[in-house]
């Protein structure tokens, strides 16, 4: 009979503890989340196979962006962010493929794909050691996840234990540009971002 | 040392029987499961055509459906096709940017068993790519409608509902998982231009 009753209070034991571990481990999805590495604007912030330096964020109602030789206006319900950076590859040939706005609240918004032309100025971009390149990232994100965004960048999302860098851009809302344009260059950098500023 | 000495027969006998026993009422209780799921199928709400559907990690709002031959892009293709079209509003309530509606808005026709649709984005009038959270969006879903099967007078749309689980079965990741059935909504189907 105290044996019965010893076995039944080792297996509510047993249960507890094993309840309580999964409840206060971290979860998979952490264990196996990015290596981040954070930084400023205009600040080189290292991963460790590339680094990544962002000069400017701007927030626009409407972009428009020459395809096809025609420049067409793109509409949001939200806002447009338009980041400019450049990327250096430490050791080896890499593409960055991965870009995310990460507003405060913790929402991961992708890189947009909206617009054919942006794809060579990052995800498609081949980015060679010692040659660094300039990158252009756009995203659409609502208006109230501008404040306190940061820009992540990394080479993709299939190796998650990877390093991902975080760029906290002072992105503001009260800075939001009617318009942007993103023309394409046939010589010198592959695009400008207008009006100029 | 000790030397292990084999267990007595009788020991031996009684593990295997409650492994086997209890092996056996695990598979009775499943088998039972399915048979009472099989004999009390869930009832699925038939919502009507413009109210908003809560599916779990999307708000969805059915509009119409139309037949034509022109994609939602406006050009003609080389080779045209029948489509269904479908016009809804779609909008992702989870925290990253998601493209998977296969499973959420589900044309419910013996015909369209092996069909995917091609979501096109109104805003552009070309193929949708990632929804954004958070941010309404009004798509066509279009499926190619096989030649030789009679057009429909309605349609009905089958609205999928997923739930997210923080620890899955498996490995205890976080994801969203599909779970029966939201909504159906029985659509009138017009013909298009």
């Amino acid at each position: 009979m105290i044996q019965a009753v010893r076995l039944v209070i080792a297996a509510l034991i047993a249960a507890a503890v094993l309840y309580g571990l999964q409840h206060t481990r971290p979860l998979y999805s952490q264990i196996t989340s990015p290596i981040v590495v954070s930084g400023a604007m205009k600040e080189k912030v290292d991963a460790s196979a590339f680094s990544l330096s962002l000069d400017s964020v701007r927030v626009t109602r409407t972009l428009s962006a020459e395809t096809f030789g025609t420049t067409k206006p793109y509409t949001t319900s939200g806002v447009w962010v338009v980041a400019e950076g450049r990327a250096d590859a430490k050791l080896e040939t890499l593409g960055l493929t991965s870009g995310e706005w990460l507003s405060r609240a913790g929402i991961r918004y992708a890189l947009t794909d909206r617009i054919p032309a942006s794809i060579d100025m990052m995800p498609g971009d081949v980015i060679q050691p010692g040659l660094p390149r300039r990158i252009l990232l756009i995203f659409e994100v609502p208006e109230n996840a501008v404040v306190g965004g940061s820009v992540v960048v990394a080479r993709t999302k299939l190796y998650p234990l990877d390093n991902e860098v975080r760029v906290a851009t002072k992105a503001s809302d009260q800075d939001i540009e009617p318009a942007i344009t993103i023309r394409r260059n046939d010589e010198g950098p592959p695009w400008t971002v207008l009006p100029q500023r | 040392m000790t030397e292990s000495t084999p267990k007595p027969v009788r020991q031996r006998l009684y593990a295997f029987l409650i492994a086997g026993l209890g092996g056996l009422v695990a598979s009775a209780v499943s088998f039972g499961m399915t048979l009472y799921d099989a004999a009390h199928p869930p009832t699925v709400p038939m919502v009507p055509v413009g109210q908003q559907i809560d599916t779990g990690r999307w708000f969805v709002t059915l509009h119409s459906a139309r037949v034509g031959n022109i994609p939602p892009t406006g050009i003609e293709p080389f080779d045209p096709k029948q489509l269904m079209m479908v016009d809804l509003d779609v909008t992702n309530r989870s925290a990253e940017a998601s493209n998977v509606l296969d499973h959420v808005v589900v044309l419910d026709d013996p015909a369209m068993q092996k069909t995917w649709p091609t979501i096109y984005l109104n805003r552009d009038k070309s193929i949708a790519g990632f929804f954004n959270p958070d941010m309404p969006e009004r798509v066509t879903m279009a499926w190619e409608w096989p030649a030789g099967v009679p057009i429909p007078k309605t349609i009905t749309m089958k609205v999928g509902r997923q739930i997210y689980k923080l620890r899955d079965n498996l490995y205890g990741a976080s994801n969203w998982y599909d779970q029966g059935i939201a909504a159906n909504v029985e659509l009138p189907v017009a013909e298009a231009p």
